[in-house]
């Protein structure tokens, strides 16, 4: 493998990295928010793409606004999942609610082939034109989107953590949610800003993405699968492991399809039972805790 | 200013608390005794609206407290020190501040902050430290000040010398006393006997979730089944 060639594949793996990250990053915020493990993250945002669809090609949304509204009503769904789904069942058991989650991912499933059918579509990028060359590394416009998105979105989220009140209440929710209640933080209007929060990541990765496949309902299961991988090589705990894990994760697995193209998917498997035998708390985690 | 009225509240199908009648006017600190497993924990969350009431009222001045939030609870004025501290380990002794007047616009947590690191000068030189370091005693004030930053009018405090050294005790228990001073109420529950009731003006003894007695902290002092129980015995 040349220099040049080694050098394509990576960048092009960090932007299917940003992808996997920002999948990555929304679960670990409602992972350790909420403290529910939610299997839905990405077919929230198939859910979503589909309705983004349905702007661009029936309502005739004009396209620079599409990505806003998709991640409004990324947003609006996460709002209502956890208003209407996760809220009542809370107080019982821990693992209903996760078995809630995997639900959801069929009811997206279920809603996006019976709204608009199970065919496969093509799916415009946002961004069109010609590949830039810079040095060596050729990047498509859509690329470049991505990893701008990422780095965006990361840096929204971190000012959000740190920087506001919110996001202090759910790093304190994430560490003695009952301690959070004895205080009188309202941990009912936190745990539905973060999942909306997440929806909306899960809504903005699952657009981005999209156009490297065709929008059908089973187009995330892929994405989700690697930014479990993601999270797990970052150490499930840290919003930051799982950005680092995702691009990790995407730069291997590009270099590895390159190189054996017949086993990109199950590789994942592999990187999940090693890092799972030889690092059990991955780059960034602190053991059983929950962080944010 | 406080009511407890026949209460019954716990947890899944049991009941706790039966029954239980508790007042306390403006300005008094009232001890709340018992041994481990009394219930003095639930009553405490009970009030606070972390459990709901099953039977009875509880009211604070003219308003019903049943049903409401522990975060409507709060703006009521009432806070809670909980059993045990429960500090934010990995958040800075600011933030555990900040976090304990969520409610408060941000002047006011300025300034309530302010009001904080004056009374606790060991607060204020760690204050950009993880509250996870901080030792126990100092753990502790945090968590007093926790319950300062809101300016209730009615403090609840849980066990607050619980696991540390008598002079840390001494200090815990000046700083209560010099609330009083300045105008909070306190529902105190606590283990140590002798300087709860020292402190207090009257107290109630929790048995099974019930209040088996209740008097002026002189009276129990005196009583023969407090002494033997609760005072270590004094024959
Ligand atoms: N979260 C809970 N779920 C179920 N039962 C509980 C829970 N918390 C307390 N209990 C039970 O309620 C009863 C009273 O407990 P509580 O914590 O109020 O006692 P306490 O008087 O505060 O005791 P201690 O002095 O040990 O703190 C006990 O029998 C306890 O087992
Ligand atoms: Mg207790």
């Amino acid at each position: 493998m040349s220099i040049d060639i080694f050098l394509n594949l990576t960048v092009r793996g960090l932007t299917t990295g940003a992808i996997y990250a920002l999948v990555g990053m929304g679960i670990v915020l409602i992972l350790q928010t909420t403290n529910v493990m939610n299997f839905a993250q990405g077919d929230t945002g198939m859910f979503i793409t589909y309705l983004a669809f349905f702007m661009i090609t029936t309502a005739k949304v004009p396209y620079s606004l599409v990505l806003i509204l998709a991640i409004a009503a990324g947003a609006v769904v996460g709002l209502l999942v956890e208003r209407f789904m996760m809220r009542s069942v809370r107080s019982r058991s821990h693992l209903s609610l996760i078995m809630l989650t995997l639900g959801l991912s069929l009811l997206f499933q279920g809603l996006a082939a019976f709204l608009f059918n199970t065919e496969p579509r093509l799916f415009p990028p946002l961004v069109s034109g010609d590949p830039i060359k810079i040095g060596p590394v050729i990047l498509g416009r859509q690329d470049i989107v991505v990893l701008l998105a990422a780095i965006v979105t990361f840096g929204i989220l971190y000012l959000f953590l740190y920087r506001t009140k919110q996001g202090a209440a759910a790093r304190s929710i994430s560490q003695d949610e009952y301690a959070a209640r004895v205080l009188g933080i309202p941990t009912p209007s936190i745990y539905m800003l973060i999942w909306a929060i997440g929806s909306a990541m899960a809504g903005l990765a699952a657009l981005l993405i999209v156009p490297r496949f065709s929008l059908e309902p089973s187009f995330m299961g892929l994405v989700q699968v690697k930014a479990f991988t993601a999270i797990v090589l970052g150490g499930m705990g840290s919003v930051f492991g799982a950005a680092v894990g995702g691009l990790i994760i995407g730069v291997v697995e590009n270099l590895v399809a390159y190189q054996f193209p017949a086993i990109k998917d199950s590789f994942m498997l592999i990187v999940i039972v090693i890092v799972l035998l030889v690092l059990p708390q991955g780059l960034f985690g602190k053991g059983q805790q929950r962080r944010l | 200013m406080l009511r407890v009225d026949q209460v019954v509240s716990g947890y899944g199908a049991i009941d706790v608390l039966n029954h239980v009648t508790i007042s306390l006017d403006k300005g008094e600190i009232i001890a709340v005794l018992g041994a481990n497993g009394a219930g003095k924990t639930t009553l405490l969350r009970t009030i606070t609206g972390l459990i709901r009431v099953r039977k009875g009222a509880v009211t604070f001045g003219d308003k019903v407290l049943n049903g409401l939030s522990p975060a409507e609870v709060v703006k009521c004025g009432i806070s809670h020190v909980p059993e045990g501290r429960h500090i934010f380990p990995d958040l800075t002794v600011e933030e555990n501040l900040l976090l304990a007047a969520y409610i408060m616009p941000r002047s006011q947590q300025k300034s309530r902050l302010d009001a904080m690191y004056a009374m606790f000068s060991i607060l204020a030189d760690r204050r950009k430290q993880a509250g996870g370091t901080l030792s126990g005693g100092e753990q502790q004030m945090l968590a007093l000040a926790r319950g300062l930053m809101p300016n209730p009018r009615l403090m609840l405090l849980d066990e607050p010398s619980l696991g540390l050294a008598p002079k840390i005790i001494g200090t815990v228990f000046d700083t209560l006393a010099h609330l009083r001073e300045s105008g909070v109420s306190i529902l105190l529950v606590e283990q140590n006997a002798k300087r709860s009731l020292e402190l207090a003006d009257r107290a109630y003894i929790l048995v099974t979730g019930q209040v088996a007695l209740e008097g002026t902290a002189h009276e129990l002092s005196g009583n023969e089944m407090v002494k033997q129980l609760y005072l270590g015995g004094t024959r």
